[in-house]
């Protein structure tokens, strides 16, 4: 018994090592990249941009389903966008709520008789399409509630542009978000297939017609730790993994995407948790099979605000959701595994993916279950114990600190000195207990897996405009 | 086990250093962020009255003065900053005023000097303000800096310096010959850092119009969008027959856009063309040239098998005034071909919907 337990103590402790690795490469990536992208940036000429002829004109599908309390804010940020050519498509994802009423009363809009132009993927029917011609690029789509997959490929269908942006209904863009993405994307138009924009958490920030008029950290506790948790999967994740061309995840809530690809994949697959990771690898497969180059990119100074969940069960039920997306999608894609013609995806990006993310409740419970047994069978005492214990945190800590330090060098949008003192102590703070939590979230989203459930879970919107609570729904979230 | 327990405290020591030194760096960047800040407004106060000053006196004859006293460098680069600012918006005589005075503030050195040092980020970062300045000395450096350069963006800011900087179309010509070897497909961004060049480029454009290089060829079609002229006629024609599938495409773009007439036997030969999308850009140029000769034609496309020629050649339809209504009608009732009647009922109702909102 001993032998096992020093065994899997010794398995446990390199396993760990092996993913701390990995998360210096990408950060350590993600320094290299960042300061390039901030100066490119910064001199990149956007406000030209906004006006010329040569942008190349983008439809921006927006799934909505019982979005009543936040889709107007949404839309108006999105209509105010700072770029020459766009349409906008709400796909009314048969909501229970006024969706659909709240649009049609604010734009006047009335039914349309635009008929969806193709049908190149599969998907629902259209009921209608609502179009007021003084808006004249905002269209909305009613259909049958089929899932957020399903009204993504509605959407694609009526688009008319040959480039896709898919934004959350509960989203902001910031006024150049776009144009910021497509810079990305002009300059290299012919192996870019997709770009994903940054997402930031907007609890606590003042917000005027759909706008984000003052940047704030969150009041609440829960938010203050997804802002962290953001920070250090965007900033001192994405980066670094984009850098390498193995980016698994483009968020649904803001990306950018070539149409003629995604109706090449198959559009997105419905029933589908992770339907945003689904998409990304399936691009990716779709571009290695064919020994096409190509590059899936991240834009971090492209900024899209979202509401994070305040409460407890709520954020519980989006943390399983993401962990079943992600067993589901690496057991679909399993058979990539160390393939060569998958090159940094399926040596690098997938693996790690699958053996430590997915693998990475187990290795911490059981290491910290193994460590107990020591302790018990006196092969070691509690205070190595806690120094385990105490080295973990330490560990997280310092990730939270170079994430913060991305921010710092390159992005600053939380100016006032206070602002990184309250993000050190909760960076701190989330290590006793939020991140357990985080652990036993991702264990249950696997059991869930495995029963087969399929279901989004509950969630409670929360207005821009009101700080009130209002009617439960279904929520379909982007994976971070 | 002593052995086990020193290794694992000597780890959380160096954790523990790590987080420390991660924390005091954290808070030293952000003090000092927060004192640039600070500096940069009180920098920016202090000149006001100088900023209201070059305003006021941009359209005098004499030239502007520099700034009295001695420029601490974050003071010169809060004024060189507003500066570049106005230039970057300004054109003509003002830029070149504006431009004047950076030169006896030693700006145009200075980033010259930086351009020079080796140090790519500092390289960069001349570049982009030496195309502001619209250097002219700068270009030869420029060229061999952009030879050299790897990443997309930096390349870029690059190529787009050298447009502003140019004084003829040779250094202009090097420029786009280097940026298309190292960089393909970009043709819309490449047209549009043209606009940004001082010296005409047109005799450039006509000249890529016969390039070999296919992706020379494509930024002359994008670039001369709108351009008219015989030459530029004749090549377009030329080029919507023959050429890869882009280029083809990309010609009757920018025949389109030429707004001149496209020979209805070109126009009948491009809609039977064996690519839908170049069908589909002919269905598109024909209803934007206004071309009455085109309503049987299009009639015929509503047929086609691509939804995309069907519904542009249906648009293209309603745009050809009473002639190409009756055509879009007569296909929207006739009861031989669902898809093209369905597609021409959805135009009509769609134009003629628009219309009642409009009324």
């Amino acid at each position: 018994m001993r032998d096992i337990l020093l065994g899997y103590g010794i398995f446990a402790l390199y396993s760990a090592a092996a993913v701390y690795a990995v998360y210096v490469l990408i950060l350590i990536l993600s320094y290299k990249q960042v300061a390039k992208m901030a100066r490119s940036s910064l001199y990149a000429k956007y406000r030209e941009l906004s006006g010329s002829e040569f942008v190349p004109a983008v439809s921006i599908l927006v799934p909505s389903y019982n979005e009543e309390l936040t889709i107007l804010e949404t839309v108006r940020s999105l209509l105010s966008l700072n770029y020459p050519a766009f349409e906008v498509i709400v796909v009314n994802d048969g909501s229970k709520d006024g969706t659909l009423r709240v649009l049609t009363e604010e734009y006047g809009l009335l039914h349309a008789p635009r008929l969806p132009l193709n049908g190149e993927l599969e998907a629902s029917p259209v009921k209608g399409i609502y179009h007021n011609p003084a808006h004249p690029k905002l269209y909305v789509v009613d259909k049958d509630n089929g899932g957020k997959e399903d009204a993504l490929n509605v959407g694609i269908n009526v688009s008319r542009h040959p480039l896709v942006l898919t934004v959350d209904a509960d989203s902001l863009l910031e006024k150049d978000a776009l144009l910021r993405l497509i810079r990305i994307y002009m300059e290299n138009p012919e192996e870019t297939v997709a770009v994903g924009g940054n997402v930031r958490v907007a609890n606590g920030c003042t917000i005027e017609d759909g706008v984000v008029k003052e940047v704030r950290l969150p009041k609440q506790i829960l938010p203050m730790f997804q802002n962290i948790e953001y920070l250090k999967a965007f900033l001192g994740g994405r980066i670094g993994w984009s850098s390498l061309n193995s980016l698994l995840i483009v968020s649904g809530a803001f990306g950018l995407f070539r149409k003629d690809l995604l109706i090449e994949v198959g559009g997105y697959r419905g029933g589908f948790p992770g339907e945003d990771m689904n998409v990304i690898i399936k691009l990716h497969r779709h571009m290695l099979d064919r020994k096409l180059p190509y590059r899936i990119s991240f834009c971090p100074d492209a900024v899209c605000w979202t509401q994070a969940p305040d409460s407890l069960d709520i954020l519980g039920n989006q943390r399983k959701r993401w962990s079943r997306g992600t067993i589901k999608n690496m057991w679909l894609f399993r058979s990539m595994l160390f393939i060569p013609k998958y090159k940094a995806l399926g040596f690098l990006s997938m693996p790690y993916t699958f053996f430590f993310e997915m693998l990475h409740p187990y290795l911490r419970f059981t290491g910290f279950m193994a460590l107990l047994g020591y302790c018990l069978m006196e092969m070691t005492d509690f205070k190595v114990l806690l120094l385990f214990m105490l080295s973990n945190m330490l560990i997280s800590i310092l990730f939270s600190c170079g994430a913060l330090w991305i921010e710092e060098l390159s992005f600053r949008r939380y100016p006032k000195v206070k602002d990184l003192l309250k993000l050190m102590a909760f960076s701190v703070l989330m290590t006793l207990g939020y991140e357990q939590l985080n652990v036993l979230w991702k264990f249950m989203g696997h059991i869930d897996f495995i029963r087969n459930k399929n279901s989004w879970g509950t969630m409670v919107r929360k207005s821009w405009k009101e700080d009130v609570l209002v009617t439960p729904k279904a929520v379909r979230n982007q994976t971070i | 086990m002593e052995e086990n327990l020193r290794a694992v405290e000597q780890f959380v020591a160096s954790l523990s250093a790590a987080v420390l030194i991660g924390t005091v760096s954290l808070m030293l960047l952000k003090t000092r962020n927060v004192w640039l800040e600070t500096q940069t407004a009180r920098y920016a106060e202090k000149h006001k009255h100088y900023f209201d000053y070059i305003a006021a006196h941009l359209d005098d004859d004499s030239p502007l003065a520099v700034p009295s006293g001695e420029l601490k460098r974050l003071e010169l680069q809060v004024v060189e900053q507003k500066l570049f600012a106005w230039m970057e918006q300004i054109q003509g005589e003002h830029r070149a005023k504006l431009t004047d005075l950076c030169r006896r503030l030693g700006l145009t050195e200075r980033n010259l000097g930086k351009l020079r040092s080796g140090v790519r980020s500092d390289q960069v970062d001349a570049a982009y303000k030496l195309g502001v300045l619209r250097c002219k000395e700068s270009v030869p450096e420029l060229l061999t800096l952009l030879a050299k350069e790897k990443d997309d963006s930096s390349l870029f800011v690059i190529a787009r310096a050298i447009v502003k900087c140019a004084a003829d179309i040779s250094e202009l010509r090097s420029m786009l010959r280097l940026l298309v070897e190292q960089r393909k497909g970009v043709h819309e961004l490449i047209a549009d850092m043209l606009h940004e060049a001082q010296v005409d480029y047109m005799p450039l454009l006509l000249e890529f119009m016969h390039a070999e290089d296919e992706e020379l060829v494509k930024i002359a079609l994008i670039a001369l969008r709108g351009q008219n002229g015989p030459e530029v006629k004749e090549a377009l024609a030329q080029y919507a027959k023959e050429g890869g599938k882009d280029v083809r495409k990309k010609a009757v773009q920018a025949w389109t856009q030429q707004g001149t007439g496209m020979p209805p036997e070109q126009i009948a030969a491009l809609l039977q063309d064996d690519d839908w999308e170049i069908r589909a850009e002919t269905a598109k140029a024909a209803g934007a040239l206004g071309s009455p000769d085109c309503v049987a034609l299009l009639k015929e496309s509503v047929r086609d098998e691509h939804w995309q020629v069907r519904y542009y050649s249906a648009l293209s339809l309603a745009k050809l005034n009473e002639e190409g209504f009756q055509a879009l009608f007569e296909v929207a009732v006739s009861g031989d071909d669902r898809q093209s009647a369905d597609t021409a009922q959805a135009v009509l109702h769609e134009f003629f919907w628009k219309g009642e909102q409009h009324a």
